[in-house]
């Protein structure tokens, strides 16, 4: 009696580790397993704030095309500079008047993993709230990726919200990763 | 007794359990072996129109292909296990490469083209056509090396090669007889953005510009199609984003459409914003050159800012197989601009604009008379 338990037991467990398995490779969504490539803000390592140089691409104010980087020395450890870097981007106001936010009210950073030169960001469901027109999620989106493709590391960006795909925003297709988009960056 | 049946009752339990398991076992591993095993079912190739050597490879799944270039060789590597029965060997006539040959290297499948004369980058495009259920077309990763003007002898080859792939739209040959779907932004339940002075919405704009244009265009001797010609959803009032704007690419699709163009008007949380924009999704060659003709034509209308052509992923681009473009006409929250959207004669000049353009466009590809 109690070892046929034992077994209905055990093999309910295998086979839901395998489910979870399994699910682990299909799907995307970061997993706070791996601190060298996933941090949040409760990552307390014994790793030294250094200055740093980012930069941020910024909506501007006047409704034109091009982003306009904002240049910032940050102290940061350097296991958290993309994190603080889109924590940056999305819930701080630029310094310039000529640059605005256009993130939608609330919306938070909830985690960023980066694997295989993709990182997959995480935002809280604020991000997919309607706004007026094209133009504010049109540059928005440009803004993550562009920010984010700045590290060497990071050759695509998957968006996603409260930890799930967005296959449409507005006009714009986010099932997959997007790669950085130059055309929306002033050439020098 | 009653112990006896309990007993029995309960291998009976076990033993379901002990299916259940199997099977999903065997469900997971089913799923996990279709989802990561990427095939090229089939290759063929041949030469179009515009003297493009096409290779396709049908693929199982969306997959990734990297091409290398030397001096004598072009190499592309897919990653696909290539399917045994398909043939490896093929001879060309083609000026710029010698034969085409296939070769599998574990689950990646190897194209040798070795070189007649050294090609450059721009010779040669590598991408990705996404799967087309309308068209029956699978997943794609497709070769085309460009030939440039000597078309004698390519001709011959095109009649010649029974696996000659007929390009699912068309470039050349000027307007006339070219099949054109429009898609008027928004229409039904959605209204997208609206006016700021008098509160007209976005639908109300996009579908008579939209139905101007089809008139002109017909004018210039095209085939119009129109993703929805009234004040409705196009897949209906449920329908989630995704689904909503699929209807509008498979009505592309179904029509066999040469040319795609979506129509919009713009909005921003500024009310200083303002002028014209188009985007392209490059997925042919020619949805940059489209996006460029139709833009320089806009800015002729009227003294308006020049937003420019960018590079978007707008949905409907991305996803149609044939060229197309994304037009954003001025803003509605800009008062100016909304007195001009509202208006007959200017929505006739943007509609003409954009009719114009597209003639361009094709008059630039080897056009018309």
């Amino acid at each position: 009696m109690s070892s046929m338990k034992k077994l209905i037991s055990a093999l309910i467990i295998i086979v839901c580790c395998l489910g979870l398995l399994t699910g682990c490779e299909q799907d995307n969504v970061p997993k706070t397993n791996n601190p060298s490539s996933t941090t949040t803000d409760k990552d307390k390592q014994a790793i030294q704030a250094v200055d740093k140089k980012i930069i941020l691409y910024r909506v501007p104010t006047d409704g034109s095309l091009t982003l306009l980087a904002e240049r910032k020395t940050i102290k940061v450890k350097s296991n958290e500079l993309e994190w603080v870097t889109l924590k940056a981007l999305v819930e701080t106001l630029p310094e310039d008047k000529k640059m605005q936010n256009v993130f939608p009210k609330g919306t938070k950073v909830l985690g960023l993993s980066i694997k295989d030169g993709i990182a997959t960001v995480n935002f809280s469901k604020e991000f997919i709230k309607k706004t007026e027109g094209e133009y504010a999620s049109l540059m928005m989106v440009n803004a993550v990726v562009n920010t984010m493709t700045e590290y060497p590391e990071i050759k695509k960006v998957q968006i996603l919200a409260n930890g799930e795909k967005i296959i449409v925003l507005g006009q714009i297709d986010l099932e997959e990763p997007l790669s950085r988009n130059e055309s929306f960056i002033k050439k020098n | 007794m009653l112990n006896c049946q309990r007993e029995r009752g309960e291998r009976g339990l076990v033993k379901k359990i002990i299916i259940l398991c199997i099977l999903m076992l065997a469900i997971m591993g089913f799923g996990y072996a279709s989802a990561s095993t990427n095939q090229v079912t089939d290759f063929s190739w041949g030469v179009n129109k515009e003297n493009t050597l096409r290779m396709v490879f049908d693929c199982n799944q969306l997959t990734g292909a990297k091409a290398e270039l030397t001096s004598s060789l072009l190499k592309v590597t897919v990653n696909g296990k290539l399917n045994s029965d398909i043939r490896r060997r093929y001879s060309t006539n083609s000026s710029k490469i010698n034969s085409i040959s296939l070769s599998s290297q574990g689950d990646k499948t190897i194209l040798f083209l070795p070189l007649k004369q050294s090609l450059k980058s721009s010779d040669y495009k590598l991408f990705v056509l996404k799967k087309n259920p309308g068209a029956k077309r699978p997943d794609r990763v497709v070769l085309d090396i460009f030939n440039g003007g000597n078309g004698a002898t390519e001709q011959s080859n095109v009649e010649n090669t029974p696996a000659c792939i007929n390009p699912t739209y068309l470039v050349t040959g000027g307007i006339q007889g070219k099949h054109i779907t429009l898609d008027p932004g928004h229409g039904g339940s959605d209204p997208g953005t609206h006016g700021t002075v008098t509160g007209i919405k976005e639908k109300e704009i996009t579908l008579p510009v939209s139905l101007k244009l089809k008139a002109m265009l017909e004018k210039k001797g095209a085939i119009v199609s129109m993703t929805r010609t009234t004040d409705v959803d196009v897949w209906g009032a449920d329908a989630t984003d995704a689904q909503e704007l699929q209807a509008r690419v498979d009505i592309a699709e179904k029509n066999k459409a040469d040319l795609f163009i979506s129509v919009h008007c713009n909005a921003s949380v500024n009310p200083v914003s303002g002028g014209f924009s188009t985007y392209y999704n490059s997925k042919t060659p020619y949805d940059e050159q489209v996006a460029e003709s139709i833009q320089n034509k806009l800015l002729k209308t009227a003294s308006l800012d020049d937003l420019g052509v960018r590079f978007a992923n707008f949905y409907v681009n991305k996803r149609c197989s044939m060229p197309g473009a994304l037009v954003e006409l001025l803003f509605l929250t800009n008062a100016r601009e909304e007195k001009l959207l509202r208006s007959n004669w200017f929505q006739n000049k943007m509609a003409q604009a954009i009719a114009d353009g597209i003639e361009d466009f094709y008059d630039k590809n080897g056009g018309g008379s």
